[in-house]
């Protein structure tokens, strides 16, 4: 009687575990973008190629999960959680970027701002949306994903900064889904 | 009845613990995101290295200096129109060069987003390790190669200026001495050609 509830209790705690793992992973950063899961991005001064990317993203990658994405295309700086941006920002080290202007109480990004940088570019549309899917992966609390912290599904997604991958995780969505 | 009760007591003090455990979690990584000493980037890098010869392939020069002087640089836009960038420049008196031919003084320049916290490296009187691109040529302006090319001195110890990652955490673990000579070593690899520089991140992606 007594090894039957040990096992049961092993068991259990294994199964606790085992659903509680993806979501408590190692690729969050902590934050999230805006207090609800109705985000406002704002597409302002975007080139074509990236407003392509940045709706494909939408599409694909944020509105699948539970954050509902209001899209703006204003100039209007003050309408997005979530301002992006496209400009020649010179021979810096980076490609694209996101970063948070305006903390909130309780880890969360009142305004988040990504740009891309298009000294580098042009970017084939394939690049375009992985650097798409990554910066706005980070707005919405996503760090990279490295075969030391995200073992199972590193190398499938944006998030490994590899510019061949235009999507998502199971495991991204699994921490975006935990998040909002 | 017992058995269910066990296993229900069971279930309660694990959900207990691992909603305990994420929250450390998530506080440590927010924790990490925003105040960190060596803060992760939230960006995508022209460049990744897993060697130093990566890094001194891909760079104009390394040096090993002391910073004299930093202050606020170039502004690029504002907040609403591009979003806007702020730089930092900072002057370097060089004490060796170890990799390509550089200027007793230098100045470089970094973005904000780069830079992020880690602003420790900038402070006048710092000892650092610098791999460098050449951003200008009259007057010269460097930046770093990326975040992992800034390394600072204390005595024998080493830490990584501006990016926590294991490539850099390996480079610093040497400590000071060992690390010159690996840089050393690595130049001479370059120079002969058995390293060269990785691949950049941009046009790494398949044709459509």
């Amino acid at each position: 009687m007594r090894s039957t509830a040990t096992i049961s209790f092993i068991g259990a705690m294994a199964f606790v575990l085992a659903l509680s793992a993806p979501v408590y992973g190692t690729n969050v950063l902590g934050h999230r973008a805006g207090p609800d899961p109705s985000i406002r991005f704002n597409k302002i001064n975007l080139g074509p190629s990236f407003t392509n990317a940045v709706d494909f993203n939408d599409v694909n990658n944020i509105e699948p999960t539970d954050i509902s994405s209001i899209m703006y295309t204003n100039a209007d700086a003050s309408l997005g959680e979530v301002n992006i941006y496209d400009a020649d920002y010179g021979n810096v080290i980076w490609q694209g970027n996101w970063s948070c202007r305006d903390w909130g109480t309780g880890n969360i990004c009142l305004k988040g701002r990504v740009q891309f940088n298009q000294y580098w570019g042009p970017y084939p549309s394939q690049e375009a949306k992985s650097l798409a899917c990554e910066e706005i992966g980070h707005s919405v609390g996503l760090h990279h994903s490295q075969a030391g912290t995200v073992p199972d599904q590193w190398n499938v997604s944006c998030m490994s900064q590899n510019p061949a991958e235009v999507y998502l995780s199971n495991h991204d969505e699994t921490h975006i889904q935990a998040i909002y | 009845m017992r058995l269910v009760l066990q296993i229900a007591i069971g279930f309660a003090v694990l959900a207990i613990l691992v909603t305990t455990t994420g929250a450390l979690q998530l506080q440590q990584a927010s924790t990490d995101g925003r105040q960190g000493a060596v803060g992760p980037h939230h960006m995508r890098e022209l460049y990744t290295f897993a060697s130093l010869g990566q890094m001194v392939a891909a760079s104009d020069a390394v040096v090993l200096g002391t910073v004299t002087k930093s202050y606020a640089g170039r502004q690029v836009g504002d907040d609403d129109d591009t979003g806007g960038l702020s730089f930092t420049e900072i002057a370097v008196d060089v004490e060796r060069v170890l990799h390509g031919t550089v200027a007793l003084t230098i100045t470089l320049e970094i973005d904000e987003v780069s830079m992020g916290k880690n602003d420790a490296w900038t402070v006048p009187g710092a000892s650092v390790l610098l791999a460098l691109t050449q951003i200008a040529d009259s007057p010269a302006m460097y930046r770093p190669t990326n975040t992992q090319s800034v390394f600072v001195m204390k005595g024998d110890m080493v830490t990584p200026g501006l990016s926590n990652d294991e490539f850099t955490n390996t480079v610093a673990v040497v400590g000071r001495a060992a690390l010159l000579v690996d840089v050393e070593d690595a130049a001479a690899s370059v120079s002969d050609g058995t390293v060269t520089a990785p691949p950049t991140n941009q046009g790494r992606s398949d044709p459509e």
